[in-house]
This record gives structure tokens, sequence and C-alpha cells, in this order.
């Protein structure tokens, strides 16, 4: 392969780029730096993040195609989930300043590692090939089994960190074997090459390539926190700190949703008849009843949750089915604004619980914070937002971003219409465990020695900007609608699945 | 039957029954051993494919580097043999006898299906450059600097990223970094009793 | 020349070994080793594609995946490390402060 066939184009990297060199800074103003760089660190690392998004948005002005012999690929699935992924990542910081410093934790590793998390995201957002998929995913989760274990002395971030970790590389070899076998069946790691040869039916082995894309499935299931692979997640969302669980809970989420939809729409499904046909109603069968158990097991269980912390696992769980009914339907704008929606009023709700847990995160079950509704109303109004956000009551971007789902999935996928259904059922059955919390919070008596937590004025931005972008995104969506929906990546194609 | 194929099965059953002592042996130091053979066959298998780079590497960083590793820590920790037979334990006889029948069923599947359609097998021994046949490190070199240069790049962060955070993870705590800890958390929780300044919110 | 089939028997052969240890087993450690059995059951398939194929691709998938299972590795067994400090055990079945 020549040089010059290969595209390369640093521009086309940019934000992983520029997201990495900060991390990098980062390390060295920590290792130069006097103590209590906490400041100068999140300062930094905000330019950083700051810079990067304008260059995601830059990169709207090139060339649509693949980069670097096709690792790397320039699409409008790449820039809107690319633009969550930062949005967390800003958030995050923000976020950051308030846990490191009550904790008494060193901040030069955190917030370098998080840089790293978010530059394998971006990467993996930009994916083009199955091996960058691989490694974006690697390093995204790696960074993210550290940071779960990023509070040394507490035996719980301990569990949460190796459960993490063990749970995430079972299901990377599991998406390894199914990548393997898809390189043998299709004689490429490209997603597009994959695509070309199933759409030209030139697969060595079709039985392979169906037990590849199976496996590749399994292991994206496990990556997204879908049932039945759902075990483990919520010890881990409860052990590792508050900041931590709400990045952890929405970054990496949105990044493998983005692969998958890349592998998944872009490669695997070539609706054609044959081994074609076979994998596309195969998946979307497969991902139709796992959105379902998702949402249903989600729900359900959530419904008994005393702490907090879990609660908000499983119904972090539940979420990701209803954008899975999103996915498999078709349409990617809905599903790129359902979890624009639920990122940002996910780390708000952690962020706000953050401080209501105090330090080491002591407090974390529910009637731990009976009472202080109008004690602490700047940090209390803000959660009954986003727990109203996360059940879909109207004019929060939660409701949009449901109504835009189960919209185009009734409209494009007839055959699917149950889908609709058993997510609008499960939607009603979650306000039960929504408006539990705020019951608690405001309309208990209040337990006596009760103290507002010191909030730092990083954290009352972080909270001040998720409050505007949830009523941002509850009332004045068509502007980011009808952007989204101009740069439309490719749909599922013609054949209905069970039709032709 | 030629002597490769000879050789495919002695080394296939190597590993197969060093993988089982791996998941069966109760001290772990033993599983390590049992992993290490895992290794070493696979890498006599890499070289009946034309993979000698990828042999040798798998030598040198899987089985000299990694299995190290896992050694090391199995000593650092001192992590004895597994107490007597509990439950788990028989869970595994229970599974012995399904779990052998679903390998046995494998084995049969893959030949009699992959077998069906065999694509024609091209001969890189027949080619005398070396950069262009399969398995050689020119080759790999070809591939990795051009094509494979993105994911090589990013391995650079994968392995900076997974240093900083091992060694955040294992350090020894410092007595200044206990003394911030703990005068932090103690902070918190005296202005938590009532005796804090300013409270926001 | 050995049939492709029986690299691919072996390599999931392999990989379902490691599988039921990662399901089975009570020691950390022991369950991250049948971790990277799985790993190494891919490496085979990948290197066996690469072979039938024709096509360094494979191989150099095979280099990459060695280099983060390396970084995983170490991560992990700094994980578990950092675990023991806080418990003398490495007994998952005892890793259940988080079960309520």
């Amino acid at each position: 392969m020549q040089l010059d066939t290969l595209n390369l184009n640093y521009w086309a990297i940019a934000p992983e780029l520029i997201v990495s060199l900060v991390a990098v800074v980062l390390m060295l103003m920590d290792a130069f730096s006097r103590k209590g760089g906490r400041q100068a660190n999140a300062f930094v690392a905000l330019i950083g993040l700051i810079a990067a998004f304008v260059a995601v948005v830059r990169l709207g002005g090139l060339a649509a195609g693949g980069y670097f012999g096709g690792m790397v690929v320039i699409d409008p699935t790449r820039l809107f989930f690319a633009a969550i992924i930062l949005i967390v990542a800003i958030l995050a910081v923000l976020l950051a300043g308030q846990f490191l410093g009550d904790e008494g934790l060193p901040p030069g590793e955190f917030f370098s590692l998080l840089l790293f998390a978010t530059s394998g995201m971006l990467l993996l957002t930009a994916a083009g090939d199955l091996v960058t998929v691989f490694l974006g995913l690697e390093i995204a989760s790696i960074t993210t089994y550290i940071l779960a274990g990023y509070r040394r002395y507490d035996v719980r971030a301990n569990e949460s960190s190796l459960k993490y970790f063990l749970l995430g590389s079972f299901s990377t070899a599991f998406m390894l074997y199914g990548m393997a076998l898809t390189y043998g069946a299709t004689g490429t790691t490209n997603i597009e090459g994959i695509r070309q040869a199933i759409a030209s039916e030139s697969i060595n082995f079709p039985a392979l390539l169906l037990l590849g894309a199976a496996m590749m499935l399994v292991g994206f299931g496990f990556k997204i926190a879908s049932a039945p692979f759902h075990l483990w997640t919520p010890d881990v969302y409860e052990g590792a700190p508050t900041l931590v669980t709400g990045f952890m809970g929405t970054g990496p989420k949105v990044a493998v949703f983005a692969a998958f939809i890349r592998v998944f729409i872009g490669g695997f499904d070539v609706p054609i008849a044959g081994v074609g046909l076979q994998l596309h109603n195969g998946w979307i069968h497969a991902v139709a009843v796992i959105s379902v158990i998702t949402m249903t097991v989600g729900n359900i269980v959530a419904i008994s949750q005393k702490n907090i912390k879990r609660l908000l696992a499983y119904s972090s769980i539940a979420h990701a089915g209803y954008a899975l009914v999103g996915f498999v339907t078709g349409d990617f704008a809905p599903v790129a604004f359902y979890l624009l929606a639920y990122s940002i009023v996910s780390v708000g709700a952690f962020g706000v619980i953050q401080l209501l847990a105090r330090a080491g995160d002591q407090k974390t079950m529910i009637d731990d914070y009976a009472g202080i509704g109008f004690e602490a109303p700047a940090l209390t109004f803000p959660l009954a937002i986003f727990l109203l956000s996360l059940a879909g009551i109207p004019s929060t971007a939660g409701f949009i971003g449901k109504f835009y789902v189960f919209k185009s999935a009734w409209v494009t996928t007839p055959s699917l219409r149950y889908l609709v259904v058993a997510a609008v059922i499960n939607s009603i059955i979650s306000i039960y465990y929504y408006l539990y919390p705020i019951v608690v919070i405001f309309f208990r008596p209040l337990a006596p020695g009760f103290v507002r937590p010191r909030m730092q004025k990083a954290t009352a931005l972080a909270i001040i900007l998720t409050i505007i972008g949830t009523f941002y995104l509850g009332l004045l969506p068509n502007r980011l609608l009808k952007s989204m929906e101009k740069g439309q990546p490719a749909r599922i194609t013609a054949n209905q699945p069970g039709t032709k | 039957m030629e002597i490769i194929h000879l050789l495919f099965l002695a080394f296939a059953a190597l590993a197969v029954v060093a993988a089982f002592n791996v998941i069966l042996q109760r001290n772990p130091i033993y599983s390590a051993i049992g992993l290490i053979v895992v290794l070493c066959s696979l890498a006599a298998l890499f070289l009946t494919l034309n993979a000698q780079f990828i042999a040798a590497i798998q030598i040198i960083v899987y089985a000299g580097a990694i299995m190290v590793l896992f050694v090391f820590v199995i000593m650092l920790l001192n992590v004895r043999e597994e107490e007597a037979r509990t439950d788990r334990q028989k869970y595994l006889k229970l599974l012995a006898v399904p779990l052998f029948v679903a390998l046995l069923a494998e084995v049969v599947v893959v030949i009699r299906y992959v077998n069906a359609t065999p694509p024609a097998i091209p001969n890189p021994n027949t080619v005398s450059d070396p950069a262009t046949s399969l398995g050689t490190v020119e080759s790999l070199a070809r591939g990795m600097f051009t094509d494979y240069v993105l994911p090589f790049e990013a391995t650079s962060v994968l392995i900076l990223m997974a240093i900083v955070g091992a060694m955040y993870l294992a350090r020894r705590e410092s007595p200044a970094e206990v003394e911030r800890i703990e005068q932090a958390l103690a902070a918190d929780s005296a202005a938590e009793t009532g005796a804090d300044g300013s409270p926001h919110a | 020349m050995v049939p492709l089939s029986w690299y691919l028997a072996l390599s999931a052969v392999l990989f379902t070994i490691g599988v039921v240890g990662v399901i089975v087993q009570r020691n950390v450690i022991v369950l991250f080793m049948c971790i990277e059995l799985m790993l190494n059951a891919v490496n085979l398939t990948l290197v066996a594609f690469s072979r039938f194929l024709g096509n360094a691709t494979g191989q150099l998938f095979v280099f990459i995946v060695m280099a983060v299972a390396a970084a995983e590795a170490a991560v992990g067994l700094a994980i578990i490390i950092s675990l023991f400090r806080n418990r003398e055990t490495l007994n998952v079945d005892e890793a259940d402060l988080l079960k309520l």
C-alpha cells in the first residue's frame, strides 16, 4: 500500500490528537508543579476539551469517507456522537474539582486519565475498521476501570473496579472472537470492506459470518449493559465514586452506541438475498428482543431499589433499552438525540448526588435524603428536574427524546411496533421509581443535623449548564433535530424484517 | 497423515490438556504454569501457520513478560492453595459431562461445516521477496507502518495510560497523601455536624 | 497441509474452556488467566485465517491484540493489588459488599 493512497490527513483525527496531547501536558504539569494544582489542571483540561469540540465542528468541513487507510471515517454519526462525548467530558471536568477537593485525592492523574478516556471514546466513534473499534474500546474501557478504583482506600470502589474490569475483559474477548470470525468470512476488517463483501456475495464461510456477528452482538450487549448481560453493572455503579459513575454511565455507553451503529448498520446490514438477508433479519430480531428484555428488567428491578446509585444504575439499563428501540428501527437522529438528552441529565444527576452523598459517598440511601427538599433547594430542585426528565415528563429533554424515538419507530417500522408499545408501558411504570426519591426528599420529615454541602463554583456552573441543557432540549429542540436529520447517515434500507 | 498433522495434533492436545489444567488446579502457580504451556504450544502452532514473527513475539511478550508479571503478583500477594472443596467445585463436577459433550460437538460441527467449501490456499513459500511473503518481519513492518499506522500510534496512547493507571493503583500510599485524605474527610464531616463557616448551596 | 477447520476447532475448544473457567473460578487471578486464555484462542483464529486468506491483516491484528492484552494485564493486576491491600482475600465470592 503506497503512502499517498492512504489519505493521511491529521485534521481528520484532530479531536483525538488534541485530547491526548492535553492529557500528556497535564501529566507534565503534575510532574513539575508544586502541590495544589487542581484548579490549573481543570482549567487546562477544559481548554483542551473546548479546542477538541471546535476541531469536531471543523471536521464537518472535510470530505466524508475513510482516512488513514480506512481506519477512521468522517460522517455525520461521528460528528454528533463526538460532540456528545465532549459535552459529557466537559461536565465531568467541571464536577471533578469538587470530588477531588472534598476527598483530598491527587488531581494530576485523574484529569489525565479522564482525558485519555475521552480520546479513546472519540477514537471509538471515529472507527472505520474493526481494529480501531477494538483499540478505542479498550482505551476507553481500561481508563474507566482505573477511574472506578480511584478512591483507593474504599473497598467498595476497589470491588467495583475489579468487577468492572472482569466484566469488561470478558466482553472484549467475545467481541474479539466475533471480529476474528468476521475477518475470516469476509477477508477484511474494514467495515466498508465488509459491507462490500456481503453485497457482492463473496463470503468465504457464511456460517462464520453469522456466528461472528452474533458474538460481536454479545460483546456490544455487555458494553452497553443490556440484559441479560447486565448482572454486575449495578454493583459497579454503586461502588465507584459518584462522579466516575456519572461519567462511565454516559460517555463509554454513547461511544459504544456509535460503534454499534457503524458496525451493524454500516457494515453488516446489506439485505440482499442470501447471507445478507439472514444476517439482516437475524440481528434486527435479536436486538429487538434484547431491547424489550432490557427495558423490562431494568424497570422492574429498579422499583425495589433503596440506594439512589443502584436505582440510577437500573434506570440507565432501562434507558439503554429505549435507545435500542430507536436503533433497531433504523433512524439515528433519534438515537443521537436520546443519548444526548440522557447523558446531560445523567451527569447532572450524579453531580448533585455527589454533593448530597458527602465526601466518600457515605450517604447514598434514599432515606438519608428525607426532607432535605427545602433545606438545600439549589441541589434538590435540579435533582428533581433530572429525575423527571429521566421519567419522560413533558417539557424536559427526556420527553422529547422518548417522543422522537417512539414516533419514528412507530412510523418507519410497522412490523416492530410491539417495541414501541413495550417501551411506552415501561416508561409509565418507571414514573413510580423516579417519583419515589422526589417524594422522600420533599415530603418526608427532616432528620435533625442536616447541613447543606459546600458547593464549588465549578460544580454550580456544571449544574446550571445541565439544567439549561435539559430545558433547551425539552422546549426548543427543533433546530438541533433539523440539523441532525439533514446529516442523516445511512438508514436501514428497503427490506423490513420478515416481509421478504 | 504427514508429519505436520502429527505435530499439530501433538501441540493441540498439549494445549487442551494445559488449558484444563489452568481451570482445574487449586494452586494458582500451577494454573500459571499451565497457561505458559498453552502459550508455548500456541507459539508452535503459529510456526506451522507461517507466522514466525508472531510466534517469537508470543514467547517473548506473552509468556516472557505477561506471565512473569502474573507469577510476580501471585508471589507478592502470597496466594495460597484454595481451601477444601466447596460448592463451586461440586458445580464443576456437574458441569463436566455437558461441557465435554459440548466441546466434542463444537469440534465435529466446525470440522464438518468449515471443511465444506475451502477457498484456494495461496502458498507464500514460493515467493522469493521476503517483503511480500506472509509472516516475515518485513511484511509485517510494511503493513504496520502504512495501513496500520493509526492503530500503532493509538496503542502507544493505550500503553501510556495503562502505565499511569497501574502506577497510581498499585503504589504505596505516602504519609503525606494519607494525611491529606484524612484531613479532607475530617473537614467534610466537621462541616456536616454543623461547624462550618459559609454553606453555599 | 493441516486443514483450516482443525485450527478453528482447537481455538473454539480453548475459548470454551476459558469461558467455563471464568464462570467457575473463585480465585481472581486464575479468573483473569482464563480471560487471557480466551484472548489467545482469538489470536489463534486470527493467525489461522491470515494464513488461509494470504492476508497480513490477521497477523497485524494479533500484534495489536497482544499489546492491548499486556496493558490490560498490567492494569488488572494493579486493581487486584489495590483490592488486596484493603481485603486480605482473593476470593471472588467474598467480594460481596456491594450486593444488597
